[in-house]
């Protein structure tokens, strides 16, 4: 019986094969990288509003030359969603920024903890792309499309390379609000929907419908089961030839199973306190996103494939057009200890050269005002960076304009970020396609080149 | 060679040797014939449409089991392979089948009875004209074509503002299946009603909304090049997938890499959607302005048309030469529209009118072949929104021409086509497969059996409220909003952050799936798990997964409960007071059949077990809550959500 122990989410997309098939060639999962990987997982640390990078990551201390000034004609043919690229004046950065660690990465004072894992980090500062709203920004950043409805960077991964996991889902998500573009975002798209997300919520159950509503308290819910899989195996041994009939009870053995393995993987109570305030869950401005950060890790841990977190969901996060100093160092602190102490444990359990942390919004933010002390949406020149699995710590790649506005070196653009995560993972972002609207569709999309950022591999 | 610099190593020369002996095909430009057209015109999607003969197998096992003409290809495919068909279904599996297949509902037990006591020869044939009058029937089968459209009640992105016309597209194709309306007629009322038929205009321009409901980002408003950019593109797109069935938005970049549709052609078309735009009927704007979360969109033709012109890569950055409105000029009847005074208000029901003229073939062929997907799950072409040379080739090419041409001789008569389907002995056949069917044809691509079914997230909804007789079949009308948990509210986002204002829930709570609001930036959550369509792109074909979330959703989903309860009382209410006709009344409810006598001891089993436990907790109703606990069980088998 195929419903015993041994049924990773992957194994029942392999027993659906027939199912669905538009064509005989196209699998569900193709559970196998074109060349060795480096990394085995991710946890990608998504910045829901778009982050400043010349707060963070990408020092302009010209800019306080240029204060109060606008910018050279040059650029007046941005689009940009607030303001006028030809009319808004130039906001220097008031934060300070320091070398951190060995390598001398800079890094601004927003972050305290950070650059104690300064040399892990490999800072992309060139990324850019054209879409200046968020949604639009938002699809494009996870799916290579700005268009709604395409399959996401996590359910491309766990599409390529199956989950690890017997209990858990391959592809889970963390957030601590809505998002801005809603939870297609971080969809399936037309990929069939063992890739879809799972969220892992910070309300209620952590799964949706993971346990019986109130009305069922007092109902015998294993009775129950055991019963509807008595008629299930019984119906199944009258249509012997449908696949679908024999992972349907694996799939409600795994349901059932998830009710305990769920809320043990986010059971902190398992964690030492040195863990725990190792990422900040002794303080209240860092619990939230400590607690989300803690949770990949054991996530990690148990062969889940890919971790979506988001921070700044909900309410303005990210999204600075006011107040954009004051909202930086808010953010700054809430993540800062959460992040520096995910890379510190992983490393410390020797996780960290299997698993790729990312860091990044949508976009970034002008260096010109919006009112008085605001930042516009910039996709044009915005900052990324990466850790763990096969990244060359201690790098700095690419470079924008001496405002920080346009990314003028070494440009990457969002399919180039893709293909580098998905090379890190063991696939070929050429060779990783699935059929629909007649096309072999792939992440990095089949219109343009896309190249590997080989300079901050290791 | 360059005439300095360094030579081109051999590998590279060689490369364009073997490029030029292989006949140096080149990617035609927008001005150069494509050297494919060759290939193109072989292409068996692009030939006209002839009536094939009707193949006449020998063996008796086929020639004996034909009843139609459907039948001789099926047959002669199965002959040729050396299968057989399937024995017939039996009449339960069939009715239940059919009520599924043509309302999206399970037969009442009422009809179960009278269906399987009727001996008459034609009764199945009553059964099938009863159906097809219903008006459950028109919305089970406006559902399927909503999905090619990409239907939705709200524009997606970051606003995802309400479009309150959606609806009113809904009921006018509900109406249309309804009234069997001729299927030319149909899409040529989408593409142009208002041109054609204007002393019709409250139908015509509901019918033309399905080019005002689509995933558009409104925020982008301060940039209206842009987004009218977007809007055509959406249009374009879905014009070529849902009513001609090929990819046609591939050429928005560039020429199609695998279709006769140059990017010339693919800006002709948008030049024909330039002359219409879309307003909000409400403000009389044709922006969308901060806060606002509704609008009214209509379509309206432009006092002056946007030029189109052909875009570099398809950005609008790149601006080439200017595109007249024309139809892919391949097919016959394309090029450039005649132009003459009032062409502006023209374009549309040009377009109309050669989509459903005889001499193009692939309108017909397209719809037909979905009708087919419908019934069977699959399609004759298995990729719908693609027969063109990248798509999957048909399974039975001659059948699809056959029912085709049959179809535009009838006048387009869906209901024609349907008896032709469902009167056949292929559709009537058992899911159950042979040992040799399922080694020489896993795939079941020859049909030697009728291919086994799992129920839509439409139908699984509408299954667990009819079971449970709490069912409301008020049909039309605005979409209707079933109350959620604060935990499925979780994903909704709302910039004043109020999620009633997104998630206005409305005292109707048990109408049919078609009615619910259907939301592009936040879907209904008890869906999710059973494959709904993606909203934004046209869906061509329903996925059908397993995943462990489908259980999570049928156990726990508190809906799923109260109607499980509802289930209960109902049997404890017309089923007397026997427990065996209670359980006989349950199994007609979800499996549409008779109990079978060793599930009725395990049945009574775990109704003693159940209550027992209840008992012994002191709790009241305690055989109502045994009862419960059945019917919560009987909504997570497979045969519950199972439509064989």
């Amino acid at each position: 019986m195929l419903a015993k122990a041994g049924m990773g989410i992957g194994a029942l997309a392999f027993l659906d094969l027939n199912r669905n098939r538009l064509k005989s060639d196209d699998p569900i999962v193709l559970g196998k990288t074109h060349h060795p990987a480096k990394a085995k997982a991710v946890i990608s640390l998504f910045m829901h509003g778009g982050p400043s990078q010349v707060d963070t990551f990408d020092p302009k201390p010209q800019l306080s030359q240029y204060a109060g000034k606008t910018l050279p004609p040059s650029f007046a043919n941005l689009n940009l969603e607030f303001t006028k690229a030809n009319e808004a004046i130039l906001l220097p950065s008031q934060r300070n920024f320091r070398r951190c660690g060995e390598s001398g990465i800079e890094m601004s004072d927003l972050f305290e903890h950070l650059p104690s894992v300064a040399d892990e980090l490999a800072v992309i500062r060139s990324c850019y792309h054209t879409e200046f709203n968020h949604a639009p920004a938002l699809y494009l950043t996870h799916s290579g499309s700005s268009q709604m409805g395409r399959p996401s960077l996590g359910a491309w991964t766990t599409y390529g390379l199956g989950s690890e996991s017997e209990e858990l889902p391959g592809y889970v998500v963390m957030r601590d609000g809505p998002l801005k573009s809603g939870p297609v975002t971080y969809g399936n798209g037309f990929l069939p929907a063992v890739h879809s997300a799972t969220e892992l919520r910070n309300v209620g159950t952590p799964i949706l419908y993971l346990d019986p509503p109130a009305s069922l308290r007092d109902s015998n819910q294993r009775r129950v089961l055991d019963f509807s899989q008595s008629l299930n195996k019984r119906f199944q041994q009258s249509y012997k030839h449908d696949n679908a009939l024999e992972s349907r009870i694996a799939a409600y053995e795994l349901a059932y199973r998830m009710q305990s393995t769920a809320p043990e993987a986010v059971d902190l109570s398992q964690e030492t306190q040195q863990t725990k305030s190792l990422y900040g869950l002794d303080q209240d401005e860092t619990r939230s996103f400590g607690t989300q950060c803690l949770n990949a890790r054991r996530l990690v841990e148990r062969g889940v494939r890919f971790v979506q977190l988001y921070h700044g969901g909900g309410g303005d996060g990210w999204d600075t057009h006011g107040e954009n100093d004051a909202k930086h160092l808010r953010n700054g602190k809430q993540i800062d200890k959460p992040i520096a102490g995910l890379i510190t444990d992983l490393k410390a359990r020797g996780l960290l050269d299997s698993t790729l942390v990312i860091w990044g919004g949508e976009f970034g933010r002008t260096p010109t005002s919006e009112g008085s002390a605001g930042r516009d949406h910039n996709p044009y020149g915005y900052t990324v960076w990466m850790a763990g699995g096969g990244i060359r710590g201690g790098t700095v790649y690419g470079a924008t304009d001496e405002f920080g506005f346009r990314a003028v070196e070494d440009r990457v653009q969002v399919r180039d970020l893709h293909a580098t995560i998905l090379h890190l993972l063991g696939l070929d972002h050429a060779r990783l396609t699935y059929y629909f609207q007649g096309l072999e569709q792939r992440l990095t999309q089949i219109d343009g080149d896309s190249r590997v950022i080989r300079e901050v591999i290791s | 060679m360059p005439p300095d610099g360094e030579r081109m190593p051999p590998e590279e020369i060689g490369l364009i040797r073997a490029w030029i002996e292989q006949g140096a095909l080149w990617p035609a430009s927008e001005d150069t014939a494509d050297p494919r057209i060759e290939s193109f015109r072989a292409h068996w999607a692009f030939q006209p449409l002839m009536q094939p003969p009707l193949p006449t197998p020998d063996k008796p096992a086929h020639a004996n089991w034909i009843r139609g003409p459907v039948d001789r290809f099926i047959a002669a495919r199965l002959q040729s392979e050396n299968l057989d068909p399937a024995v017939v279904a039996s009449r339960y599996e069939l009715l239940r089948r059919v009520y599924f297949d043509l309302t999206g509902l399970p037969p009442s037990p009422d009809k179960i009875r009278s269906f399987l006591s009727d001996s008459r020869p034609k009764a199945f044939a009553d059964l099938v004209e009863e159906l097809l009058g219903s008006t459950a029937y028109a919305e089970r089968w406006a559902r399927h074509w909503l999905d090619v459209v990409r239907y939705a009640d709200s524009g997606g992105f970051e606003t995802d503002i309400v479009y309150e016309q959606a609806w009113h597209y809904r009921d006018y194709v509900i109406r249309s299946f309804a009234t069997n309306k001729p299927i030319d007629r149909f899409l040529m009322e989408q593409v142009a009603g208002d041109e054609l038929w204007p002393e019709d205009n409250d139908t015509m321009s509901d019918a033309i909304a399905v080019w005002t409901l689509g995933p558009w980002p409104n925020a982008l408003d301060q940039y209206p090049e842009m987004l009218e950019y977007v809007r055509r593109t959406d249009q374009v797109t879905t014009f070529g997938e849902a009513m001609l069935g090929l990819t046609v938005g591939c050429a928005n970049c560039h020429n199609h890499k695998y279709d006769p549709i140059s990017q010339r052609d693919y800006f002709g078309l948008e030049a024909i959607f330039a002359a219409s735009e879309t307003w909000d009927r409400n403000t009389n704007k044709k922006s969308w302005g901060k806060g606002e979360r509704n609008h009214y969109r209509i379509l309206k033709h432009a006092s002056t048309p946007t030029a189109i012109r052909l875009l570099g890569r398809g950005e609008l950055s790149k601006p080439r030469g200017l595109i007249a409105p024309s139809i892919p000029s391949f097919f016959p009847g394309g090029g450039e529209l005649p132009s003459n005074n009032n062409e502006n208000l023209h374009r549309r029901a040009q377009l109309a009118k050669w989509l459903a003229s005889p001499s193009n073939p692939l309108t017909a062929r397209s719809f037909v072949n979905r009708v087919w997907q419908w019934h069977f799950g699959r399609a004759i072409a298995p990729t719908p929104n693609d027969l063109g040379l990248k798509g999957a080739p048909p399974t039975h090419s001659e059948l699809l021409d056959w029912l085709t041409y049959d179809f535009c001789q009838s006048g387009w008569d869906l209901k024609h086509l349907h008896r032709r389907i469902l009167f056949s002995a292929t559709y009537q056949q058992s899911v159950q497969r042979s040992q040799n069917a399922m080694q020489s044809d896993p795939e079941n691509n020859s049909l030697a059996s009728f291919p086994s079914r799992r129920l839509s997230a439409e139908e699984v909804w509408d299954h667990l409220h009819s079971a449970a007789g709490t069912l409301e079949l008020d049909s039309y009308g605005p979409p209707f909003v079933p109350a959620l948990s604060e935990e499925e509210l979780l994903g909704l986002y709302d910039i004043e952050q109020n999620t009633t204002k997104k998630w206005p829930v409305t005292s109707e709570q048990n109408r049919r799936a078609i009615y619910i609001l259907n939301r592009r930036s936040f879907r209904f959550p008890f869906f999710e798990a059973f494959d709904p369509p993606n909203n934004s792109i046209s869906c061509p074909t329903r996925q059908t997964t397993t995943v462990p979330a489908q259980a999570l959703t049928l156990l726990n989903n508190s809906i799923v409960a109260l109607q499980a309860d509802a289930m209960a009382k109902r049997l404890l209410r017309e089923a007397g007071v026997q427990e065996s006709s209670q359980l006989e009344l349950a199994w007609l409810l979800a499996y549409s059949r008779e109990i079978s006598d060793e599930e009725r001891q395990m049945a009574k089993e775990f109704l003693a077990q159940s209550r027992t436990s209840y008992e012994t907790k002191g709790i009241d109703d305690a055989a109502e809550r045994a009862m419960a606990d059945l019917c919560l069980a009987l909504f997570n088998t497979s045969e519950f959500i199972s439509a064989n």
